[in-house]
């Protein structure tokens, strides 16, 4: 116990249910080496305890909302009083001067564009902020601009370490969070990467194919593809796609949707197997 | 008639039926409204006609009451979907669509699966309930949501249905090749499969792939919802506070209904789409990347060389984008990068963001494989370089990878060639002691193993360096070869074990691939002695050195058959089974008598039995007592039949026992109480479903040999494969949980080639199946080949027949001329319609199937015809059994049957003859009236003909042959004459055969000669003998 923990003891939050969860209940709470870097600037301030009851509070769902726009995330926090506190985390935005220089780099190679449209950091993207002088990442608090109005006299308190550590999480899953914190936005980034970019992940619409009035053609089956179905293969890993999304950002249920819906994905073979008729899916 | 559509609309599907209207409602313009749907089909009907297809609707599955569906509509009649269900509208007006409003049953998706499933290839339901093109479809598609539900390609969803209510639902992602197949099982789409719609102003118009979308999505939430339901899956849930936790609890419930705020809801939905955005943008994209693996070029020097140097070998990874919609066109990385001219077309059709659909696919694979990560230091990448040791691990690990991820592989042509070398064991296997024990699989041979590698034999020197070599890529004779560690280990302690025992039939079996030899494929067995003949032989097939035919067969074999009495000899000689499956009228019967014959001649004392279907058990006799006289055989039939004891004494006097499958199963006692010479199954596809009473009493009789017979093409139905074969050769298949994982389920539902041509090698060996249309077999048949067909009278036949008889003989006795000769004219007419059938004597119109003999093997052999889509014409002297016949077949064929008459006009005829000549899918069966269409009429599509009664004039008969057998016919023409065994028909069928120049004479002139018959010989004429009737 520490110094600290001697003036200001422990005190029960509220339980609060619906509120934000950590995925991670247990260990880091990033996984992926971006957000790694986002933990290890909240963990190296020294603020304690204060970071293990960060931890807890976020994996309990004390967080209630986090809202993230350019230079600011604010967020409230459930305490051990009525009102939730507010919660407001401040970075430096880049100038639009600075992210023309910085996204003309990063434009001559490939892989900067295709690891954020596929949801992944460039793994050494902080060469590129380091080239022009400036960095992505906060390097020590003093980048960071962090209130809470609780009355803890540390800054940052555990309640800014709980949102900090539920960012980490949101990060691991989509990067462009960290740059929009620093004032660019997904899309006009990829715009200035020389990637049009749309949201519409649906399919072209298709034309409208009127009915003939051929009886002929109106009754018949045009031949069917000789290899209609595919391959019965399930994947070697179950659930692949669902794993394949990562986390979901700012999570609030009870168990992961991978935890609490991987069960189904396992009994998907039996099922589809009794649906296509007459085979049993034990043999 | 009744004829099942469905139709999908706003997820459900309507399950509506056309039926063909009552007589006496002509279908008129006048009588046509919207509301009053000549094809009507109450819901009450359909529901009739679901439950005798043996597929009632367990629920209630909602009547949905009155829909809308658009039809082609002709001068104000809607144009039926077959001419089954009536004929096409007068009207010379050009079709056009119109609203037409029906009663349908919407079904759930619960009910949707199980009818889909169960209609699958079963064109007729029951006798006159028929399975519309658009159900079939539905049916088809059924199989791919199963596959996706099966790959688990699918993810969770929130949609907003009407009214701002919420639904979780599991929805399909198209991921790579899915994507393809949507699109061309889209294509496939019957238009009639979307002519539901809401609107009543306009027809509907929405695009087959998004119709099939929904279905595709609609059944597969279904699906992944039965899977939640499963106790494994199951969870104890307690109801969640939060939104998210409720969502994951609904995707797991039956309804997926979600309650709450709106605008929370509306952004969870949001907040689920941001989430799967990157994936799905990909999956959506109308392209993949593609990732195309070349191989080095090779100098041919090197052609010979064993092992290549690996080191420093350059393979190729090429980027390429696939089009969706039309994936032969691909288009390189570097013309998406830069397009030149020439390439902007291709670019064009994948769309506006290519570039960046591209960067994103590579920015997904690069986690997939670290070499693309490495590439995408460019800022153009259009692919790399690997050296073997890379090229290895993409085909071994990388491609497959890829590929579960949606993304494109293609490999160079010899890697996904059949003829891939790979390394394999050779057996030489060399007979231990010669013995006069004669042949048997169960012999001890020892086997010296050989190691291959593609056709090279590898010394164990040459292995040892391949093993140090420690590449897994080397070149054989310049094709690339993929080894495995534990593969050239397998082979290594496979080479030092020589001398290893294995039984006949274990080589046998090792020589038909059915097994591997400590983990390594077996390429080839060669054998000494007697196995090695066995193995030469069953290579051979029906090229097998001829057996000089039996001196007791009094039929002559065409060259062909006599091949396949050879074939069966040597087969069954070594204790395997044999399966005979000739196309129906090359002689089955007399090549199977032959070898009765042949075993009988070589001293066999012991029966054969034979089991047939009841309609076939006269024409067996009938055919044994003409090609085999010698044999005396014994008919186990009827009432009155032997058991136990009896039996098997009785059986034993005999060389041949004829029985059914009926009492294969319930005399099962009796027969096995008799030590059997051989077995033979005809029409062995009654025992296709091992499960049936019929198939385990087939296998629970032993026989040294056995044999089964069919004409159907039981190669194409695996399912059906495993019972003939269990029966044939017990165990050679696995047993039939084995059958189902190695063969059933990799053919018949992942349509997988290497399973399908291994289970060909395994059974081929077994089955003969020649054609007509084979060049070789139709060199030796006649043009026209004219079959008796003898049948069965059932019971209720046989005693109409006495009764009929016993009235004529006690009026005979006193008539004298013109009243006596009307008479026996009389009685001759009723005796034929009773043995065509009971309801054309009673004229009662009784219900048809099961009452006579005659129409059941008509139907069973016009089956067999249909399945080799060849056509049918079928001579009757009677009016009315050609419309109960037209009737009845349509029904059970679900095609058009025609029926030309004496009651119709000239262009009611010239019509017929045209559409049955010309019409492409056109009316397979053609009934003639033999008075009205006996002559003149050209029908050279047919090459039946079926003459159903007998005029008993073979001028009449030849010339009514004759509208099939002339000059434009190509094929060989079949006839068969119906005959019914014991009655008047066969004994008239025998007096003219022995008289054939008497009967030119005497019968020239119809029927009239019988008159002229004493009294005793009539009667003797009429009687019935006691085997003509079935049991």
């Amino acid at each position: 116990m520490g110094y600290d923990d001697y003036y200001f003891p422990p005190s029960q939050p509220r339980r609060v249910s619906g509120g934000i969860k950590a995925q991670s209940q247990r260990g880091a709470f990033a996984s992926r080496w971006w957000a790694k870097r986002w933990i290890a600037v909240l963990e190296s301030f020294n603020i304690g305890a204060r970071l293990g009851r960060g931890r807890r509070y976020a994996r309990q769902g004390q967080v209630l909302d986090i809202q993230i726009a350019a230079g600011e995330v604010k967020a409230k926090v459930q305490g051990s009083r009525p009102r939730p506190y507010q919660v407001s985390i401040k970075l430096k935005p880049l100038s639009a001067a600075n992210w023309r220089k910085l996204t003309e780099a990063m434009a001559e190679e490939a892989r900067f564009g295709a690891k954020l449209l596929a949801g992944e950091m460039p793994t050494d993207i902080e060469e590129v902020f380091q080239a022009e002088g400036l960095s992505l990442f906060p390097k020590t608090h003093g980048d960071l601009e962090t209130t809470c109005s609780c009355p803890d006299w540390s800054n940052p308190c555990k309640h800014i370490a709980a949102v900090y550590y539920l960012l980490g999480e949101a990060f691991d899953n989509d990067p462009f969070l960290m740059f929009r914190l620093r004032g660019m936005e997904r899309e006009a980034l990829l715009a200035q990467l020389g990637e049009a970019v749309s949201d519409d992940e649906g399919w072209p619409p298709a034309e409208p194919a009127p009915l003939p009035d051929d009886p002929l053609a109106f009754w018949a089956m045009p031949p069917l593809p000789e290899t209609l179905a595919g391959p019965l293969l399930a994947p070697a890993k179950s659930a692949a796609l669902l794993r394949r999304l990562g986390p979901f950002p700012f999570w609030r249920g009870e168990v992961s949707p991978l935890e609490g819906l991987e069960p189904v994905y396992v009994a998907m073979e039996t099922s589809a197997l009794s649906a296509l008729g007459g085979v049993s899916g034990e043999s | 008639m009744l004829v099942l559509h469905a139709a999908f609309n706003k997820g459900c599907l309507h399950l509506w039926g056309e039926s063909t209207p009552r007589e006496e409602e002509p279908v008129t313009t006048k009588q046509t409204t919207a509301e009053t749907y000549p094809y009507r089909t109450e819901i009450s009907v359909l529901r009739d006609g679901l439950t005798q297809a043996g597929l009632p609707l367990q629920t209630n599955a909602q009547a949905a009451g009155e829909q809308t569906i658009w039809l082609p509509t002709q001068g104000g009649v809607p144009l039926p979907s077959s001419p089954l269900v009536a004929g096409p509208p007068k009207s010379r007006k050009p079709p056009t669509l119109a609203p037409w409003k029906l009663p349908t049953l919407a079904l759930t998706a619960a009910h949707a699966v199980n009818l889909l499933a169960a209609v699958r290839d079963r064109p007729v339901l029951a006798p006159g309930v028929v399975v519309g093109e658009e159900l079939r479809y539905w049916s088809e598609a059924l199989r791919l949501a199963g596959a996706l539900v099966y790959r688990q390609h699918v993810l969770p969803d929130l949609i907003e249905q009407q009214r701002s209510t919420y639904r979780a639902c599991w929805t399909p992602v198209f991921l790579g090749e899915d994507g393809v197949r949507l699109e061309r099982v889209a294509r496939a789409m019957p238009p009639a499969a979307r002519a539901i719609g809401t609107d009543h102003r306009a027809p509907p118009d929405s695009a087959p792939r998004d119709v099939l979308r929904e279905f595709l999505a609609w059944l597969v939430d279904h699906m992944v919802r039965q899977a939640a339901a499963f106790p494994a899956a199951k969870r104890a849930g307690t109801a969640s506070a939060s939104l998210h936790g409720q969502w994951i609890q609904a995707l797991r419930r039956s309804d997926g209904a979600l309650e709450g705020d709106k605008t929370e809801l509306r952004q969870l939905a949001k907040q689920i789409r941001d989430w799967q955005r990157p994936l799905l943008r990909l999956v959506n994209a109308p392209y993949r990347l593609c990732f195309r693996l070349e191989e080095p070029g090779f100098d041919e020097e090197d052609a010979d060389t064993l092992f290549f140097p690996d080191a420093g070998t350059e393979w190729r990874i090429h980027y390429l984008l696939q089009a969706r919609e039309d994936p032969s066109l691909l288009v390189s990385a570097a013309a998406v990068w830069k397009p030149k001219r020439g390439t902007g077309e291709g670019l064009k059709t994948l769309g506006p963001k290519a570039r960046e659909g591209l960067l994103a696919s590579l920015g997904q694979a690069a986690s997939l494989c670290p070499a693309v990560e490495t590439s995408l230091k460019e800022s153009t990448p259009v692919g790399y370089e690997l050296d073997t040791e890379g090229a290895f691990r993409f085909l071994a690990e990388e491609a497959a990878l890829l590929e579960q991820n949606g993304f494109g592989v293609m490999l160079p042509a010899s890697w996904t060639g059949k003829r891939r070398a790979k390394l394999a064991a050779r057996a030489q296997a060399k007979t231990r002691f010669e013995s006069k024990a004669g042949m048997t699989l169960d012999r001890v041979l020892d086997v010296e193993w050989e190691i291959v590698l593609g056709e090279t034999g590898l010394t164990p020197k040459e292995l040892l360096a391949l093993a140090k070599l420690k590449a897994p890529l080397v070149r054989v004779r310049g094709q690339w070869v993929q080894l495995s560690a534990a593969e050239i280990q397998a082979a290594l302690a496979l080479q030092k074990q020589s001398g290893a025992a294995f039984t006949g039939r274990d080589l046998l079996r090792l020589a038909l691939g059915a097994e591997n030899v400590a983990g390594l494929t077996v390429s080839s067995v060669n054998a000494d002695g007697p196995l090695g003949e066995l193995l030469a032989g069953l290579a051979q097939g029906d090229t097998i050195a001829p057996l000089p035919p039996p001196p007791g067969l009094t039929a002559t074999l065409r060259p062909y058959q006599g091949r396949g009495y050879a074939w069966l000899e040597f087969l069954t000689r070594w204790g395997l089974g044999a399966c005979l499956a000739d196309d129906m009228g090359l002689g089955k019967t007399v090549q199977t008598l032959a070898l009765l014959q042949r075993l009988r001649e070589a001293g066999e004392a012991r029966p054969a039995l034979l089991i047939c279907p009841t309609s076939l058990v006269g024409n067996w006799r009938k055919e044994a007592s003409r090609f085999t006289p010698q044999l005396p055989v014994m008919v186990h039939h009827g009432a009155g039949r032997d058991k136990g004891e009896a039996f098997a004494t009785q059986a034993q006097d005999h060389a041949v026992v004829l029985s059914s499958y009926g009492l294969l199963h319930r005399d099962l006692q009796s027969l096995q109480g008799v030590e059997w010479a051989a077995m033979i199954l005809d029409e062995a596809q009654n025992i296709k479903n091992a499960e049936t009473k019929q198939a385990k009493a087939a296998r629970a009789l032993r026989a040294e040999r056995r044999i089964a017979l069919t004409g159907t093409p039981v190669e194409n139905n695996i399912g059906d494969l495993w019972s003939i074969q269990e029966f044939l050769n017990p165990g050679f298949l696995g047993n039939a949980a084995r059958f189902k994982r190695e063969f059933f389920l990799p053919v018949q539902v992942q349509h997988d080639e290497t399973a399908m041509e291994r289970l060909q090698r395994l059974t081929g060996p077994f089955l003969l199946r020649r054609l007509k249309t084979d060049r070789a077999i139709i060199q030796d048949l006649p043009d026209k080949l004219e079959m008796k067909v003898y049948c069965t009278l059932t019971k209720e036949q046989a005693t109409l027949y006495a009764a009929v008889v016993q009235q004529a003989e006690a009026v005979l006795a006193g008539a004298e001329g013109m009243s006596r000769r009307g008479l026996i004219l009389s009685t001759l007419l009723r005796l034929k319609q009773v043995c065509n059938h009971p309801a054309q004597f009673l004229a009662d119109h009784s219900p048809v199937p099961g009452r006579s003999g005659k129409l059941a093997r008509l139907t069973e052999m016009l089956e067999e015809i249909q399945e080799a889509d060849e056509r049918t014409l079928i001579f009757t002297q009677f009016a009315e059994m050609g419309h109960l016949l037209q009737k009845y077949l349509q029904e059970q064929l679900a095609r058009e049957v025609l029926f030309l008459h004496g009651g119709l006009s000239k262009t009611q005829r010239d019509r017929m003859v045209e559409r049955f000549q010309n019409e492409p899918v056109g009316p397979p069966v053609f009934i003639l009236s033999i008075k009205a269409g006996g002559t003149g009429l050209n029908l050279t599509r047919a090459n039946h003909v079926f003459h159903f009664d007998r005029w008993w004039n073979p001028a009449v008969e030849n010339q009514a042959t004759d509208r099939a057998f002339r000059i434009g016919q190509n094929r060989q023409v079949e006839v068969h004459k119906f005959i019914c065994l014991g009655t008047v028909e066969e004994r008239i069928d025998e007096l003219i055969e022995r008289k054939q120049s008497l009967a030119e004479k005497i019968v020239g002139s119809g029927e009239s000669w019988l008159t002229e018959l004493s009294t005793d010989d009539l009667k003797n004429l009429f009687r019935l003998r006691a085997e003509a009737v079935e049991d």
